[in-house]
């Protein structure tokens, strides 16, 4: 029996009425505020920054919350509000731990509509970084358990995150070369430092195996002296000959001095971090039809800044100390490396979807000419053709406000109340930029951290 | 006649728009303290009180306490919180079995603990007023506290491990009683806790 034309056409509009669906939830949230946030934190004002993140929150979708929390707690960061930060992150953290249970129901709409149906539940090298500056956070309040807590849980999630992948699949970046030296730093803080020898061992080791090899990045030298001092510390000579072998350039400190002593790290955050881009390409179809198959890229941003110096002035003896910062974490390069090692399954995923939308267009344009005529056949098929166009978009959602890299400097100086400055300098050396830091006091073994962000 | 049918919407209309109102409301369920609740399969109430309920047992059981009486004359020993750290994988107020197993030595009647060194400035500073301010009768002096014979330090260490949305955590709580004098440990306490812990891959 034929159906009636009141059928047809009620079979017509549900068919379009579910293609036009697919333009209505295929989109990500608009947020519009980083070109103002850029220039906020251009300008340093974190105080503008926060108050814009806060304002803006009503602009995320329910899908995309996590980047809210993303923004807001690094934004405190790098304003210094380490509490306020950690919320944030925790937030985050807390999203990302949910969502390790998958919905079926929008698992199935991002292979016919797109990937930003799917909440957005963070690439795994941002994983892993939300709990990095949650243990900044907690080392910036002199908390060193808490700090070594969070330290824990980024070795802990990395190692989690590559077993879920085929050994062939695994991502490169699964240890953390900063982190173990941040472990040895907060454990040597406690005193404890045969397991502050451990993590600067198992650090310089990532640095020498992992870092060099795939992001360029080699252990700072204030790494293998700290490497140095603890081995020497523990009477481990036959490690601290070794150690000496390997980097004979470096000299050891003095442990009976550094007892004496105080230790400042300056954590300068630099240049934009890497932006994920849509890549596509068009691909015809025998019978005419035009697919498209879209897939995210990290695109790195260029900056200026290169460096850092820190110059510090003891304000009672007024002897100074200058050092430089040294790169220990390339996080654009581990951005790009982490989705390479998962773009063949988003590829594969995205063919999958293709053909779904090729599938489904035809049927519909099928079920319209067979109905209403060839006229509304091809009405059918523009706008299913235009509709799988436009539908089809990568998920190109990230933590954007990622700095491009860390630079760590340190520098072991005498008891007392400090002032001084940091420089930011080109490739050249020539200081581009220059602000003070804040005025401190620091006592026989204590370590002060303070930290700095510059764009571009 | 009209009425009648208006009634029933509005009934409905009401219900639509106060049953949103209900479930904005918190549900809350008083229980006992010692009840045991998982959610998350993190460290919660009922693991602390596990440490302090074997903790407490344990350490007035063993023969460490007679053995310094009987060195004393009697005399019950006087024990100062060190630090107890935390190793863990997560964030763990040790404080609440600490606590629990210091008020339990302490109304056992036999040891006696000592302000810790985060309390004792508080203490002295308060002393230190009193000798300006209070009356000669009621005024506690210097040199009158109780130095400590024991330490007790310890930490948590965790062990987890996870696949495929399982995994194993392993709590172990050790604490430990230094002697003041020569460092020796009169008593070791440990405490295991293992949980397996199973989250849903899927929802619809």
């Amino acid at each position: 029996m034929k159906p009636s034309p009141r059928i047809k056409r009620k079979r017509i509009g549900l068919c379009c009425l579910f293609l036009l669906s697919f333009s209505v939830i295929s989109c990500a949230s608009n947020i519009r505020y980083y070109p103002q946030l850029n220039e906020y934190l251009y300008a340093r004002d974190y105080d503008s920054a926060c108050r814009l993140i806060k304002e803006s929150r009503k602009d995320f979708k329910k899908r995309d919350i996590l980047l809210y929390y993303l923004d807001e707690g690094l934004i405190a960061h790098f304003a210094s509000r380490y509490e306020e930060s950690n919320r944030s992150l925790s937030q985050a953290g807390s999203i990302m731990d949910k969502l390790y249970t998958r919905s079926l129901s929008r698992e199935a709409a991002s292979f016919v509509i797109n990937d930003n149906t799917i909440p957005y539940r963070g690439e795994d090298f941002e994983s892993a970084l939300v709990n990095l500056f949650m243990s900044l956070n907690y080392a910036g309040l002199g908390l060193w358990d808490d700090a070594l807590v969070e330290a824990r849980k980024v070795d802990n999630k990395l190692n989690i995150l590559n077993a879920r992948y085929e050994e062939n699949e695994r991502n490169v970046y699964r240890e953390d070369a900063f982190i173990r030296f941040l472990m040895g730093v907060l454990y040597e803080a406690q005193g404890e430092i045969n397991d502050a020898y451990i993590s600067y061992w198992k650090s310089q080791e990532i640095y020498r195996t992992d870092y060099l090899p795939n992001y360029g990045v080699s252990p700072p030298a204030f790494l293998i002296k700290s490497l140095l001092g603890a081995a020497q510390a523990m009477g481990f000579q036959e490690e601290l000959m070794e150690i000496q072998r390997e980097y004979p350039d470096i000299a050891i400190e003095r442990q009976v001095t550094k007892k004496d002593m105080a230790e400042v790290y300056f954590i300068h955050y630099n240049g934009p971090g890497p932006e994920k881009v849509e890549e596509y390409f068009l691909v015809p179809m025998p019978d005419g039809y035009i697919m498209k198959m879209a897939y995210p890229g990290f695109v790195k941003k260029s900056y200026g800044i290169r460096g850092s110096k820190i110059l510090l002035e003891n304000l009672s003896s007024r002897r100074s100390y200058s050092f430089d910062t040294a790169l220990m974490e390339d996080i654009s390069s581990i951005a790009v490396k982490n989705l390479d090692n998962r773009i063949g399954r988003i590829r594969a995923k995205a063919i999958v979807r293709m053909t779904a939308k090729y599938l489904m267009a035809r049927a519909a344009e099928k079920a319209a000419r067979e109905n209403g005529g060839d006229i509304l056949g091809l009405m059918v098929r523009a706008a299913s053709q235009i509709i799988s166009l436009t539908t089809e978009h990568a998920d190109i959602r990230h933590w954007r406000l990622l700095p491009a890299e860390i630079r760590v400097g340190r520098a072991v100086i005498a008891p007392g109340e400090y002032e001084g400055k940091i420089s930011f300098v080109t490739a050249g050396g020539t200081a581009v930029d220059s602000i003070h830091t804040p005025r401190f006091s620091i006592t026989k073994g204590e370590k002060k951290f303070f930290t700095f962000r510059t764009l571009n | 006649m009209r009425n009648y049918r208006i009634l029933p919407m509005i009934l409905f209309l009401g219900a639509v728009f106060l049953l949103p109102n209900c479930a904005l409301t918190p549900k809350v369920d008083r229980m006992a303290a010692d009840t045991t609740v998982d959610i998350s399969g993190r460290w919660n109430d009922a693991d602390s009180r596990m440490v302090a309920d074997e903790m407490i047992r344990d350490c007035l059981e063993r023969p460490w306490l007679n053995r310094f009486s009987d060195g004393h004359g009697g005399r019950i020993p006087a024990v100062i919180v060190g630090m107890v750290r935390n190793r863990s994988h997560e964030h763990i107020n040790v404080q609440t079995f600490v606590k629990d197993m210091e008020r339990a030595l302490i109304d056992s009647g036999r040891v006696q603990f000592v302000a810790s060194k985060g309390e004792r400035g508080q203490i002295r500073g308060e002393r230190l007023d009193m000798a300006a301010h209070a009356s000669d009768e009621t005024m506690k002096g210097p040199g009158e506290e109780i130095g400590a014979d024991f330490m007790l330090i310890g930490t948590l260490n965790t062990i987890r491990d996870e696949a495929a949305g399982k995994a194993v955590m392993f709590y172990q709580v050790n604490l430990e009683l230094v002697a003041m004098a020569d460092n020796v440990k009169v008593w070791i306490g440990g405490k295991k806790i293992k949980k397996l812990i199973e989250k849903r891959r899927f929802k619809w």
